[in-house]
């Protein structure tokens, strides 16, 4: 990065909104996936669209590559920058600009969190859908980017199912309006590709969400089971009665106890518990949801509880979504991993994680959205271990292998990011990630917006072994090889 | 003229001389080819680019008149040959469907399982394939989203010859680009779709549809308002308008409820409440289904030109009297059924070509109201009067963008579609 071009970015930012020095910005290294770390050249914290559209500018006449980052709680790398390259903060770009609740929408900036845009309408009996784990901390600009879904996606569908419209500025610097606040606007759905996209076609600078009205009832039931076969019995017949359930939450023993040591929600001490949530109209959730406790009974639910009110309704959900950072209380470090298997393979890719977990010797704990076969094993590890963590490493790889070959998916939600553009060529052909990436070159030719995300490349996965060859950054002297 | 039989083939697949009863709108395809199998329809594409023949992708032709007159067609590329469900995972709910299949066809298939694809066919032949190129949706969009929020992955076949695969097998999956749901609306301009995996729905158990005929448009604005804020949950939700040239229209709301039997009377109760005064009839069984077979295909069974239009749904009232006003000014008879919680559906215009012209414009110019207005059934002479798609705004330079990635020699869709 040249003097010239942190001059030309310190103009179009302002000096308070760019940072240089090494020392602030090793907060820009990474964002939750600790182990990806690159020190990015400069951070500038924008303040309008005009300033996006100059800063992209100016990255493409200078080569320059870059990535917009929200509030850095993604799991894959996806907000990585790239050695040298730019952080596009978008902290600036954090109001609501518009509630229309006479037609469902809001329009809100990148970085208002998930959850402020519940917030700002809840009290009017209304919410918006997709709710990850993440929801108090995450952005919505970084929903957009991964597809977001939670734990309720089972019934009411991902972000890419309640984002209507965005402002982008694609990587020409140009401003764009993809899809509308209203239905049906005419071509290809554009809107569709760039949700998901992982910030490899441009910067999302105004999002408009489709909100919901909150359903009239909503309740939990907490059971317990004496193995993981028998809860994800209940689920199948759950599922095969037709009742499409708000969520369904299953954890193993070892994460409930994780759960437990870190925030008490009085779970009982079972080989799994399953969280079964319905919603909907009042009757029609008292009489599901008597047939869903029967269900447990009869696949052998130990116990079965009923939320009595909101506050128990609460206490059950922050056990289940505190289990990730629970982790922490039963191991030094663990490994969080996020494959996807067709539901009904459940019970075969889990007794393969109970062999590997016996074969390589770490404790594996199992989270995971149980209605829509989204595994989160987690792979309890010592780094201070010699070769712990590169083992914990593999085991998360070969269970991505379980999935694929059970005819899943290598992420349900996290993303690929720069943590699994390896993985792939696991699940798709060359001729599936040529066409993807000449899609990406179409919007990006110059290979500057969030570049060696998503994709796999020789450079980093090393599938084709060639001589060496330097990249135009260290040609550039804007990065070395370590 | 029945279908020629010949012993050509252009590159292994069968191929016959076009006939009238393949023509679009006035232009009569070349040839016809119907390949039948991944490969071979990848194959046709990529012998049509070597050699710059412009092709036409058809399922079973439900749409044929849709989108812009096109220009000259070298190949129809038929579909209807590649016409089956290639999985039913009916315990993940997921049916993996070849794009030439019928939903008709699907649905009676998926059903030995209680499950269907729960998507609209205002068309007995609409195909799989097709209904997700036009973006087409009906009623159940009110609880489902549009055949492009259930389409969880796709297989397509490239302009160089590709079969390419995007998505996957399961519900949750946000691996790589997100293709099936890019080619949601793209009219055969991008790639063949050759086959794709649904998200299915168990079928309703138990459903009611309540019909309210309202004194004019004013009177609606106030049951729509409280159904919209309320908690009952809808199946469907819609709204059938006719404004006559010259008498008073009539205005409906149709609500289908679908519960179990206990929590389907409640609601029946609930929104009996909110509808007020307006006149009320309770259907259900065959008489519900024939009421929806109405709903949804009938304006197509009407004669006249087709508009998809959207609109806000707090504009719905002043629609409502905008539609009878130009009714009356236009000499033409307006019919519109339509999702009324979302503010999308279609708008049928019964009346000389000038007529359809000045709904068309007067509509475009209402925003932001009104959302989109695109033509798609219209005499030859509208549209290349005015342009079927209308104002599509700074999205454009990113459809063709694609539009060059996908096709670079531009041999796909004959100009149908936007790009």
């Amino acid at each position: 990065m040249t003097d010239e071009f942190l001059r030309e970015a310190r103009d179009i930012v302002g000096a308070p909104h760019l940072i240089s020095e090494p020392e602030r910005l090793l907060t820009y290294e990474c964002d939750a996936l600790v182990h990806e770390r690159q020190v990015p050249g400069a951070v500038v914290m924008p303040g309008s669209t005009a300033e996006v559209q100059a800063l992209v500018r100016l990255c493409r006449q200078h080569r320059v590559p870059y990535v917009a980052r929200g509030h850095g709680t993604g799991l894959s790398g996806g907000a990585t920058p790239a050695a040298g390259g730019l952080v596009i903060a978008l902290t600036r770009f954090a109001r609501i600009v518009g509630v229309d609740l006479a037609n469902q929408r809001m329009t809100v900036e990148p970085c208002v969190t998930n959850l402020q845009i519940t917030q700002r309408v809840a009290r009017d009996g209304w919410y918006y859908a997709p709710d990850p784990s993440s929801q108090s901390a995450c952005s919505i600009g970084g929903n957009v980017a991964e597809n977001s879904g939670g734990a309720h996606c089972l019934k009411y569908g991902f972000t890419v199912h309640h984002v209507v419209a965005v402002d982008m500025v694609l990587p020409s610097g140009d401003l764009v309006t993809l899809g509308a606040a209203t239905a049906d606007h005419p071509g290809p759905d554009l809107l569709a590709l760039v949700i998901g996209s992982e910030g490899t076609l441009g910067i999302v600078t105004s999002i408009t969400v489709r909100i919901l009205r909150q359903p009239e009832a909503v309740d939990t039931l907490l059971t317990a089971f004496d193995s993981i076969d028998a809860a994800g019995t209940a689920v199948s017949r759950i599922i095969g009665t037709g009742i499409v359930p708000a969520a369904i939450e299953m954890m193993d023993r070892l994460a409930v106890r994780a759960a437990e040591a870190a925030v008490h929600p009085g779970f009982p001490v079972a080989e799994a518990i399953l969280i079964v949530e319905l919603d909907g109209p009042r009757a029609e959730v008292d009489e599901l949801m008597a047939e869903v406790a029967d269900i447990c009974r009869v696949a052998g639910a130990t116990a079965v509880h009923r939320a009595q009110n909101n506050d128990d309704r609460a206490r059950i959900w922050q056990g289940r979504k505190a289990a990730f950072a629970a982790m922490g209380r039963v191991s030094p470090n663990y490994y969080v991993q996020d494959g996807v298997v067709p539901r009904t393979r459940l019970p075969d890719v889990l007794a393969k994680i109970k062999t590997l977990e016996l074969r390589s010797g770490l404790p594996i704990g199992n989270v995971f959205h149980a209605g829509d076969g989204n595994l989160h094993p987690l792979i309890c590890y010592d780094e201070r271990v010699a070769g712990q963590a590169d083992l914990a490493e593999a085991v998360a790889g070969e269970i991505l292998d379980y999935c694929v070959g059970a005819g899943g998916s290598i992420t349900g939600e996290h993303g690929v990011g720069a943590d699994k553009r390896c993985a792939m060529s696991k699940m798709f052909s060359p001729a599936d990630l040529t066409l993807m990436t000449r899609l990406r070159d179409a919007l990006d030719p110059d290979r500057l917006c969030n570049p060696d995300k998503l994709f796999p490349t020789p450079r980093l996965c090393g599938e084709v072994p060639g001589p060496y060859r330097p990249h135009p950054l260290e040609q550039a002297g804007m990065g070395e090889r370590f | 003229m029945a279908a020629q039989e010949t012993t050509a083939s252009i590159a292994g697949s069968p191929l016959r001389d076009g006939a009238p009863a393949d023509e679009i709108q006035g232009v009569r395809p070349a040839a016809v080819v119907l390949p039948g199998t991944p490969e071979a329809a990848a194959a046709v594409l990529a012998e049509a680019t070597r050699t710059h023949r412009s092709v036409v992708i058809r399922g079973r032709g439900s749409r044929h008149d849709w989108g812009r007159v096109p220009q000259p067609i070298d190949l129809l590329l038929d579909m209807s040959l590649m016409n089956r469900v290639l999985s039913h995972e009916y315990g993940d709910l997921t049916a993996t469907i070849e794009a030439g299949a019928t939903i008709t066809e699907v649905n009676a298939a998926l059903s030995r399982y209680g499950q269907w694809l729960p998507v609209d066919a205002a068309f007995a032949h609409a195909t799989i394939g097709g209904t997700l190129a036009s973006a087409d949706s009906g009623a159940l969009r009110h609880r489902f989203g549009t055949i492009r929020d259930l389409v969880i992955g796709v297989t397509l076949a490239t302009t160089d010859g590709a079969v390419v695969r995007a998505g996957g097998q399961v519900v949750k999956n946000v691996a790589g680009y997100d293709l099936g749901k890019l080619l949601s609306g793209s009219f055969g301009s991008y790639a063949a779709i050759l086959s794709a995996t649904f998200k299915l729905a168990p079928r309703p158990g138990r459903s009611t549809t309540i019909t309210a005929e309202f004194e004019g448009e004013s009177s609606l604005d106030g049951p729509l308002r409280r159904i919209m804020a309320s908690q009952v949950e809808p199946m469907a939700m819609d709204l059938h308008v006719t404004c006559p040239a010259s008498s008073s229209p009539s205005v409906r709301l149709l609500v289908r409820l679908a519960s179990t039997p206990g929590a389907l009377a409640a609601q029946v109760d609930a929104l009996r409440r909110m509808l007020g005064s307006a006149s009320v009839l309770e259907e259900t069984g065959e008489r519900e289904a024939d009421r929806w077979n109405e709903q949804v295909p009938g304006p197509w069974r009407r004669p006249g030109a087709v508009l998809r239009v959207s609109w806000r749904p707090s504009a719905t009232g002043e629609l409502l009297a905008r539609l009878r006003a130009m009714a009356a000014d236009d000499g033409v008879t307006l019919e519109l059924a339509g999702r009324a919680a979302i503010g999308a559906g279609v708008l049928r215009v019964d009346g000389p070509d000038a007529g359809v012209a000045r709904i068309v414009e007067q509509l475009r110019a209402w925003s932001p109201a009104i959302g989109a207005v695109s033509i798609l059934r219209a005499s030859i002479a509208v549209k290349t009067h005015i342009d079927p798609w209308g104002e599509v705004g700074s999205s454009l330079s990113v459809a063709r963008a694609l539009k060059q990635a996908f096709d670079p020699a531009g041999v796909l869709g004959a100009g149908r579609g936007v790009v």
